[in-house]
């Protein structure tokens, strides 16, 4: 059953169902200010058709100049009259650079097929190295790794 | 499009929407009603990939958000400091906006100093607001210049000169002694040298080089220097 079990109103008049009365006179009353607000509220009528012309050209408004080029941080210093700025130019010179430098890879396809075709072959060949050429055959490739 | 392109206040302007690229229009340009584009001033119309605006010498700032400005310090209140952008209404700057504020511990701000500052709300119907630190909470060189030389220019040449493809100031650097400059996006520039003939010599390199084409940078240097020889 969904609604609610009322008690006739005769009942609730008499004396020991007072409390009850008082607390359903509340409720109703909640109720009525709830209505009222939500009637109160004001809403936005918007026009549908003002709805679908800015959906049709959207645009994006953009108030600042410097979206582009790099417009930016403004602070310079040259030849070293204020090292903290230089220091903080340094990082956007860098950008610029790396921009570029990013597509070179740092270990070209043929270093990387030598290196691993070796390895499994080179770490068996230590077990059989003698300690003293041992440094020597590690030398080099160590090196070689670090550039 | 034309390269250049006059445009006059209330002229409508046309633009051929790419597929799949919305238009982004910068300062200049609104949209009006019809769901045409309309300027608002006088100036040339540019163009990079989608972004559209128009370029003029305009010398009032309008605040926008993310911008670096230099400002004027120009009355203190128990939070926060009124500063002169050159906006038309003063910024707010708080206190608590500097590197290491505390409510204890209050930068040392007075009033008539410059500061360098970024534009944390710029809103055509607020009060612009600005801070002196970056996202981490450090100042990165954001907050008050100490002592140097500021002077006004209009904003197109505030902005050629931080164009990262300008290349009066590195160049120029290569012949002249040591100095600073910040430069802010609301048209002042501020320059600190060792003596104060070399401050006058950049301020009018700068003052000259707004009726000079980017290309022609390298001819206007080394014209410069045959007149003033700093290194005497």
């Amino acid at each position: 059953m969904k609604t609610k079990m009322k008690l006739s109103s005769n009942v609730l008049q008499m004396k020991f169902m007072k409390r009850t009365a008082i607390e359903r006179q509340e409720e109703l009353a909640f109720e009525e200010q709830q209505r009222q607000i939500d009637d109160e509220h004001w809403y936005l009528d918007i026009d549908k058709e003002k709805k679908v012309e800015s959906n049709v050209g959207s645009v994006i408004v953009e108030s600042s100049y410097s979206i582009f080029d790099g417009v930016g941080f403004g602070r310079m210093s040259f030849n070293g009259f204020n090292p903290q700025i230089e220091k903080l130019m340094k990082p956007t010179d860098e950008e610029s650079k790396q921009k570029s430098d990013s597509d070179e890879k740092e270990i070209n396809d043929e270093e990387m097929a030598e290196h691993f075709s070796n390895s499994l072959e080179t770490t068996i060949n230590k077990k059989f190295v003698a300690k003293r050429f041992f440094k020597q055959t590690k030398g080099p490739k160590a090196k070689r790794l670090a550039t | 499009m034309i390269p250049s392109l006059k445009i006059l206040p209330g002229d409508e302007i046309e633009i051929k929407r790419k597929d799949g690229k919305e238009i982004v229009i910068g300062p200049g340009l609104r949209k009006d009603n019809q769901n045409s584009i309309v300027s608002m001033k006088c100036g040339v119309l540019k163009k990079k990939e989608n972004f559209f605006w128009l370029e003029s010498h305009q010398k009032r700032y309008i605040p926008a958000r993310n911008e670096y400005v230099i400002g004027i310090a120009v009355s203190k209140s128990a939070e926060t400091i009124k500063v002169d952008i050159g906006s038309s209404e003063y910024a707010s700057l708080s206190f608590l906006a500097f590197e290491n504020a505390t409510k204890r511990n209050k930068p040392n701000v007075e009033i008539g100093d410059l500061l360098y500052c970024r534009v944390l709300t710029g809103n055509k119907d607020m009060e612009p607001e600005l801070v002196c630190i970056d996202a981490n909470g450090k100042s990165n060189g954001l907050g008050v210049l100490k002592d140097g030389f500021m002077f006004k220019v209009d904003l197109e040449l505030a902005r050629r000169l931080l164009a990262g493809s300008n290349q009066l100031l590195r160049q120029l650097s290569k012949h002249v002694p040591p100095f600073e400059i910040t430069i802010g996006l609301n048209g002042r520039i501020w320059i600190k040298t060792n003596s104060c003939k070399q401050t006058v010599f950049l301020v009018e390199a700068i003052n000259q080089y707004a009726a000079i084409a980017d290309l022609e940078t390298e001819n206007f240097i080394k014209n410069l220097l045959k007149k003033d020889n700093l290194l005497e």
